[in-house]
């Protein structure tokens, strides 16, 4: 028998926590930690994705795992769940659970573990829920897979739903994943993590691209949740979400990089709360040429001086925009009589709180959905692909198929004309031009980090030469110190290349940060045209 | 709900210019094509070049084509079909016993092949890698270079050696006065011979299609968040990747649909099956005009239904197709 059958039973739909983890106590100091994993090594093919890595977490335990994009903090999660991707492999060392090594498991004895007694909730929300399949189903179907009967799991459904802050009813429970916003899915996928009770919850990154009411709402329920015994790996690269939580901090340093000596890979533990944790270290890779757009802020203000150079030349302009989707019959209003203008070199944030319709509005000025009323306007020098967009979910927007190479220059292939070595030679210097090495454009996005996804995403919206640059969130859930960089970035290819900007974003901070015109969006309707404090 | 009610609507208002658009282009190539009935005609000794013409203008075949496409539009209207000159009848009564045997022959083929090529190519999606996978995938290729005419003609042989199937027809001669369930019984095994052959000719296609949906479905990030959540391997087949692998299945199975008619000629030729085939072939090598006229039509009528059905089985297992649909209605009702 397994050694965590006895706690790990989810027969009885009993209210209070029917997978009761166990409890930190006297009892417990004798028995093996709920985690441990020790030298662990794990490659994609030949290349290192983490190294020797120590971690031990005690039942009932709050820990918070740092590092920089790129680091393995994912592939550490999905080691210790057995689903490592197709390529990647354990290759040394070891992790056991509850003191049983995992690489002893047998099928049945992984199933029972997996969303019982290690719980995972995944980065990318938008990536790990079944589109075809209604939100409360996909939650039953966890609780069923663990022996519950089909009406207590309904009613733990609504319950994980509601205190998530998905209430209003069945809404939720009966809307498919597109139907709902980045922020709704975050808090989706987390209620199915948290639906058996886990002993342990690994959260990847659960509060990126949320605003800041969610991400409080979020961290508060996973507050609740280590009180009530559940140990916790909170995977962040915002210390002041970890110091939210959990007590200790383990900084995992950029793990693949061969250069580092092998004894300061090893993790780093450090005792402290209160935003007290070791700041992501962003150990260089030898690969990664510097930013040509550099991280100095003299960049971001020159950002503002080519937006005064150049006489205010609308490029996009929409009036008395509306959009309503029909959901289950009834009619929800996304936009209401919104007003933009988008001139040459200039920049306008959007703000709003999630599901405010900031998406929808990216989508309807990006020509990729109709309106269904008010007008949309285009200068002429825009053209057809002059706008272009940066996605909020860097996974979801590229094909998981094509390598790297051919997802950057794959507009030019669409719209013909570009002979293939050219193609190439333009991908490699796109590439370049967002600080990534050329020899990635052999690389497929599996391989690639959230943070170096992103790039990629640029180099490929800045393949068609656009105008117009909508960035949907997309610099939510990156750390600190790569925003500066894409930031950076964006700046230097503003002032190059004279594009407009429009920010979507739900975070305060990093609007402030963009500068420029500000417009707050909420419940579809224009609030306020702000100009910035200069 | 209006919307799906107005889009099927929408659906079938398409449907009827498709099948108005395809009257009009068969009639066209039946003009263009060289030759006619009567040529043939005239080339009899025993016919007088006088009685041909006469014959011909009885037919109404010297007016004009847009002339006799009216009044073909008028006998469908009153179920006639036009007229075949070769049998001296109305077409419709010609063609709907035959039809009726073709889609027997056919809807149990294609029945048959989806209840075979579902598990196998389940199966194989599953068992990616694995030697009973790359067995399914060899099996599928080699059906699919193996020509129909040459399985069925090994097929015919194999009967005319052995006696165990029958060589032709649907029933043994004298059946008629069997008792029901010994006639049943006759009728599947003249079934037999035809519809492996069709079965075989569908398989590989089906099967590797059926592949390549799962293997996609079972690729998603999705599913792997699932199986993270301890979701066994059964239901995720089953209950998570099947679902998303349906859409592009269904639309394979609305334009199979298509070939329910026009699918089988060889293999009915070949295997003496009185259905459309047969009579379509005598009907092109006459010049028959109004019977090619009519198979084709219907054909294209249940291409069009086939696609139709599709259509509703993916906005039924698809809520995001279903979305769309509802968001364009309520576009289109907007002032």
């Amino acid at each position: 028998m397994a050694p965590w059958a006895g706690a790990a039973r989810a027969g009885s739909p009993v209210r209070s926590a029917p997978c009761a983890p166990a409890r930190t106590g006297p009892a417990a100091a004798a028995a093996p930690p709920l985690l441990a994993v020790r030298g662990l090594d794990v490659c994609y093919g030949r290349t290192p994705a983490l190294r020797g890595v120590d971690l031990a977490l005690q039942p009932g335990e709050a820990v918070g795992l740092l590092g920089p994009s790129g680091c393995g903090k994912s592939t550490l999660a999905r080691a210790v769940l057995g689903l490592l991707p197709p390529g990647g492999s354990v290759t040394a060392g070891a992790i056991a659970v509850r003191g049983r090594d995992v690489a002893t498991l047998r099928r049945r004895e992984w199933r029972q573990l997996r969303g019982a007694v290690v719980a995972l909730a995944h980065q990318e929300p938008s990536q790990a829920l079944n589109p075809v399949r209604r939100i409360g189903d996909q939650i039953v179907s966890v609780l069923a897979a663990h022996g519950w009967a089909r009406r207590p799991a309904r009613a733990r459904a609504a319950a994980l739903l509601a205190e998530l802050g998905l209430g209003a009813g069945e809404r939720f429970a009966r809307a498919y994943p597109h139907q709902l916003s980045g922020g709704q899915l975050q808090r989706a996928a987390l209620a199915q993590a948290l639906a058996c009770g886990p002993a342990l919850l690994i959260a990847d990154e659960p509060t990126s691209g949320l605003d800041a009411e969610t991400r409080a709402a979020i961290l508060s329920a996973l507050r609740r949740r280590v009180e009530q015994g559940m140990a916790l790996l909170l995977i962040s690269h915002e210390p002041a979400v970890l110091a939210a939580v959990v007590a200790r901090s383990v900084a995992l340093p950029a793990g693949a990089a061969g250069e580092v000596p092998a004894a300061k890979r090893r993790v780093a533990s450090v005792a402290g709360s209160e935003g007290e944790g070791v700041p992501p270290r962003r150990d260089e890779a030898p690969e990664r040429t510097p930013n040509p757009g550099s991280t100095e802020l003299s960049a971001v203000t020159g950002w503002n001086e080519a937006t005064r150079r150049l006489s205010p030349r609308p490029l996009l302009r929409a009036a008395g925009l509306t959009k309503t989707y029909t959901r289950a019959g009834r009619r929800v209003p996304a936009l209401e009589d919104v007003d933009l203008t988008l001139s040459r070199g200039e920049t306008v944030v959007v703000m709003g709180p999630s599901g405010a319709g900031k998406s929808t509005l990216a989508r309807c000025l990006a020509g990729l959905e109709p309106a269904d009323g008010g007008t949309l306007w285009r200068a002429p020098e825009v053209g057809p692909l002059g706008v272009q967009m940066i996605w909020q979910d860097p996974a979801g927007a590229l094909n998981p198929r094509l390598r790297v190479g051919e997802l950057v220059a794959e507009p030019w292939r669409i719209a013909g004309g570009v002979p293939r070595r050219e193609r190439e030679r333009r991908a490699a210097e796109l590439l370049e031009q967002v600080s990534l090495p050329g020899a990635w454009l052999r690389r497929r996005p599996a391989e690639l980090s959230g943070g170096e996804k992103r790039r990629v995403g640029i180099a490929r919206a800045l393949a068609l030469a656009p105008a117009v640059l909508i960035l949907d969130e997309a610099l939510a859930s990156v750390e600190p110190e790569l925003r500066e960089d894409l930031l950076g970035l964006l700046a230097a290819l503003q002032a190059r290349r004279a594009l407009a900007y429009l920010f979507i974003t739900h975070d305060a901070e990093l609007a402030r940060r963009v500068g420029g015109r500000r417009l707050i969006l909420a419940a579809g309707r224009m609030e306020a045209d702000a100009c910035p404090a200069s | 709900m209006p919307g799906i009610v107005s889009s099927a609507l929408r659906r079938l208002l398409h449907g009827a210019l498709v099948l108005a658009a395809v009257s009009v282009l068969v009639f066209l190539l039946m003009q263009l094509a060289p030759g006619s009935y009567y040529a043939r005609m005239r080339l009899n000794p025993q016919l007088s070049p006088r009685t041909v013409a006469a014959l011909e203008a009885a037919q109404g075949m010297r007016a004009p084509l847009p002339v006799r496409y009216w009044r073909w539009l008028r006998s469908v209207a009153a179920g006639r079909w036009g007229y075949s000159f070769a049998y001296n009848a109305p077409v419709w009564p010609l063609v709907r016993t035959r039809v009726a045997h073709t889609l027997w022959l056919t809807l149990t083929a294609l029945l048959l092949a989806w209840m075979v090529a579902l598990p196998l190519g389940m199966w194989s999606a599953w068992r990616r890698g694995h030697w009973d996978s790359r067995a399914i995938a060899g099996g599928a290729s080699l059906l699919l270079a193996l020509p129909d005419v040459v399985l069925a003609l090994a097929l015919l042989a194999l009967a005319l050696r052995t006696g165990w199937f029958p060589v032709g027809g649907m029933h043994t001669l004298g059946s008629r006065h069997w008792d029901r369930w010994a006639q049943l019984r006759d009728f599947a095994w003249h079934l037999c011979l035809p519809v492996t052959v069709l079965v075989a000719g569908m398989l590989p296609t089906l099967v590797r299609h059926v592949r390549a949906a799962m293997a996609e479905a079972l690729d998603a990030p999705y599913i792997a968040a699932a199986r993270g959540h301890g979701i066994g391997e059964w239901r995720l087949v089953f209950g998570q990747a099947l679902p998303v692998a349906a859409n592009p299945m269904l639309s394979l199975l609305g334009l199979s649909f298509g070939a329910l008619l026009s699918g089988s000629l060889v293999v009915e030729v070949i295997l003496g099956w009185p259905g459309l085939g047969p009579l379509l072939w005598r009907a092109i090598l006459d010049r028959d005009p109004y019977v090619v006229v009519a198979a084709v039509m219907l054909s294209a009528a249940l291409l069009v239904g086939g696609n139709m059905l599709a259509d509703l089985g993916l906005a039924w297992t698809d809520p995001r197709l279903a979305t769309r649909g509802a968001a364009a209605a309520s576009r289109s009702e907007a002032p």
